[in-house]
């Protein structure tokens, strides 16, 4: 399962990546596009420069066309001589109104006309009643009488005016008889024109009064802070980088910039703001996808849909090759281990963790089979001392064939004992305690003939069967060595079990167990134990009565049983089987 | 005829009086000159707009300096003179003097000549005069008590800006338009010459006052120098 896990490890890894991009990529995107929408203020920043520049210059020379006027020339001509300007100020207020009917219209809060000296002789708009009074200190205005045409922009009485001047000069054009200054708004109506031509919102700030704005001024009640806090930055580079700023639940992006003249002295500002963009994020971008998106040709339903066959496709051939293969082939074997077809699972065949399944299953057969009893009437004992165990009191492992003993039904090892003996299992079974059913009424066993009568323990069924033993058994004598060939065995075998052999051809279970008595005699006789006292009749009644109880316990059709060597000792073991 | 004792009395009192003419010549000197400001000082603007032309048919008039730039000698031998009023007057949208050199303790008289209210105050250094609004007609009486540069400023009308510089000097001059100035009664001596114009210190330099006096020609750097120290 090596390659299914490194692939498994490669599929997750290349998720991980991808949802580390799908949560990472987004934000360079929205570095660029704040970037993006920062540069975008920049140029509206400086649009908004040059439609202020090019708006004084067009106030500066709008005056200085008024200044032009005959009439205005004489009147502020003749007022420049000093004395008393009431002569002179309804004549000025008077063609003033004639010369700009559209005042208003135009933007000019008021025109202002004033003599040589400075001082006011007749004004439209604000104030149109007053005159008189001096304004030659102002900075625009001084320098219109010096004969400069100019502009500035005043914050006065919490209000921005952009101001333009210009000279008037006499018909002769030799002196300066005056000048004419024109107060442009400065507030909703410049806010909304650069709103329609440059695409931004747009809030002027004075003194840290937001003075209009086209978005509700009671929502921006963090801007002039920001602005002071980044005094200095304009200061020096008369403008800010663009900041964020937020409006409730809105994120502005924005850029305040001085206006120049005095108002910059009286820290006027005006900012340009543009709504940011919303943060994205994987949800918010899938949200924010069309059907368009998804068409063939925009997105790659080739490649992607390949490549998803491809990681499933090999996911599954790893599986299979890696899993379900083995497994399958485990499952053979075990079907075939339960068959009996196998002694144990070639374990080798299968790594990782089938292989360890296969050898616990291996470790367990083997428990099963050579587990040490636990200490019980049965413990250490073998098969033969269960199946007589005054036999086993006498040399703990033997039948005595001198004083063969024709155990009773209550001497029968209990089967959970037998059991125990062949699956380490020592509990009792409760119902199993009576005697082998298999083989009811087994005749009492006889006494071996002589051996100097030997007949072969398994012989044919159409041997003849040996001589019968009389009740009164001779002393018994020592065995013969162990032979080779059971056939040639030395064993006296009881006439019943010619009896069952020749049952054999009509009971294949019986004939399994003369096979198996056939077996272990001859196992024990070549391991050096003794064989007095074993009857075939015996031994197939304690099987039968095993078999029972391995297939009430283990729900199998039957029971095999194999003869091998444990310890030098003739063993017997008990294989359950299914099928 | 004139006794002879009478005589010798009034040649007497003729030498000890050329002797004190004398001494009297000898400590109190002339310090004149003229100063020549970069163009940036002399434009008579603090605050451009964008725009800022000549007519194409009258010559332009030299700005007025109303008063804005002063020459200064500074030295350890010049005693203090005693405080007095000093009144200074808002008129037209400006204010004339537009610089006064006074003494510590000196109160300076702001009167506001205007139709329309200016708030003054010195932002630079707000504990001395904190901003009130100065109605027309009305006046302000401000004590300046230590040695010092303030600017006094209107926020409605920044251009308005008036220099108060408070010193132990009592030996100053305000400039002419024509940048032309003069010190009398200067000691003889080691001493600074500073020039204050568009609230600032524009120019220092060291002089030694002689008895014949000094006739010194200062010429201002450009704007690199040119920097607002009172704030």
């Amino acid at each position: 399962m090596f390659l299914s896990k490194i692939w498994f490890v490669l599929v997750g890894l290349l998720a991980g990546i991808a949802v580390t991009a799908a949560f990472v990529a987004p934000r360079p995107a929205d570095r660029r596009i704040e970037q993006l929408e920062g540069q975008r203020m920049d140029r509206a920043q400086y649009a908004a420069e040059q439609l202020l520049k090019n708006d004084a210059r067009r106030w500066i020379d709008y005056v200085a066309k008024l200044g032009t006027d005959g009439k205005l020339i004489d009147a502020l001509e003749s007022a420049s001589h000093g004395g008393d300007l009431r002569p002179w100020h309804e004549s000025v207020r008077t063609r003033l109104r004639e010369l700009v009917p559209d005042r208003q219209a135009i933007g000019a809060e008021s025109i202002i006309a004033v003599d040589g000296k400075g001082r006011v002789v007749g004004r439209v708009g604000d104030d149109e009643g007053e005159f008189g009074e001096s304004i030659a200190g102002a900075e625009v205005v001084a320098d219109a009488l010096r004969g400069y045409l100019s502009d500035d922009v005043w914050g006065a009485n919490n209000r921005l005016r952009r101001i333009g001047a210009a000279p008037v000069l006499s018909k002769s054009h030799d002196r300066i008889v005056g000048a004419l200054v024109v107060a442009v708004e400065t507030g909703k109506r410049l806010a909304e024109m650069w709103k329609r031509n440059l695409g931004v919102e747009v809030a002027i700030v004075l003194r840290k009064n937001v003075l209009s704005s086209t978005l509700p001024e009671a929502l921006l009640t963090q801007l002039p802070e920001v602005i002071e806090e980044h005094a200095a930055e304009i200061a020096s580079h008369k403008r800010t980088r663009a900041l964020p700023l937020y409006m409730g639940n809105e994120r502005l992006l924005t850029v305040a910039a001085p206006f120049t003249g005095e108002a910059a002295e009286q820290r006027a500002y005006y900012v340009l703001m543009t709504k940011k963009s919303p943060e994205s994020d994987p949800w918010a971008l899938l949200s924010s996808t069309s059907s368009d998106d998804l068409k063939w040709g925009r997105f790659p339903w080739l490649p992607l849909g390949g490549s998803l066959i491809a990681i499933i496709g090999i996911g599954l051939f790893l599986q299979r090759m890696e899993i379900e293969n083995p497994l399958k082939h485990l499952r053979a074997e075990v079907h075939r281990l339960a068959k009996q077809e196998l002694l144990k699972i070639e374990d080798t065949k299968y790594g990782g963790k089938l292989g360890g399944i296969a050898r616990d299953i291996n470790a367990a057969i083997e428990h099963f089979t050579h587990a040490p009893l636990p200490k019980s009437e049965t413990a250490k004992k073998d098969i033969s001392a269960i199946l007589d165990p005054k036999a086993a009191t006498a040399d703990g492992r033997s039948f005595d064939v001198s004083n063969p003993v024709v155990p009773a039904k209550t001497a029968v090892p209990a089967p959970a004992a037998m059991a125990a003996s062949l699956f380490g299992t020592p509990r009792s079974a409760p119902g199993l305690g009576g005697g082998p059913p298999a083989i009811p009424a087994a005749p009492p066993p006889s006494p071996f003939s002589a051996p100097s009568e030997p007949a072969p323990f398994l012989a044919p069924s159409h041997a003849a069967p040996p001589p019968v033993a009389p009740h009164h058994m001779p002393p018994p004598r020592p065995l013969p060595p162990p032979v080779v060939k059971p056939a040639v065995a030395p064993v006296p075998v009881h006439p019943s079990a010619l009896d069952i052999t020749a049952r054999d051809t009509v009971d294949p279970d019986l004939a399994h167990f003369a096979r198996v008595f056939e077996e272990y005699v001859t196992l024990r006789q070549k391991c050096g134990e003794s064989i007095v006292g074993l009857s075939v009749e015996k031994f197939t009644a304690k099987l039968q009565s095993n078999r029972q109880q391995i297939v009430a316990k283990h729900n199998c059709r039957t029971a095999q049983f194999t003869v091998y060597e444990k310890d030098g000792k003739a063993a017997l073991r008990a294989v359950p089987v299914r099928d | 005829m004139t006794h002879p004792k009478n005589r010798h009395t009034s040649l007497a009192v003729a030498v000890l009086a050329a002797g004190l003419a004398w001494q009297g010549l000898a400590v109190a000197a002339t310090v004149r000159g003229t100063v020549s400001l970069p163009a940036e000082l002399k434009i008579g603007r603090r605050f451009l707009g964008h725009w800022r032309v000549e007519n194409t048919n009258v010559a332009m008039q030299h700005a007025n300096l109303k008063g804005g730039t002063m020459v200064l000698l500074v030295g350890p031998q010049f005693q203090a003179i005693p405080p007095k009023n000093v009144s200074v007057e808002i008129s037209g949208l400006q204010a004339t003097p537009a610089a006064v050199v006074v003494s510590e303790g000196t109160v300076v008289e702001f009167k506001n000549s205007d139709k329309v209210a200016h708030d003054l105050s010195t932002p630079g250094a707000p504990q001395v005069m904190p901003p009130e609004r100065l109605g027309s007609g009305t006046i302000r009486k401000q004590r300046f008590a230590t040695a010092g540069e303030y600017l006094v400023r209107c926020t409605e009308y920044p251009h308005i800006v008036v220099s108060v510089i408070v010193t132990s000097s009592p030996l100053f001059s305000v400039v002419e338009d024509k940048g032309g100035f003069k010190i009398s009664d200067v000691p003889e001596g080691h001493a600074t010459l500073k020039v204050w114009s568009n609230g600032a210190w524009v120019h220092e330099q060291d002089v030694d006052v002689t008895a014949k006096g000094l006739d010194l020609t200062v010429k201002v750097q450009g704007s690199s120098s040119a920097k607002e120290t009172a704030e």
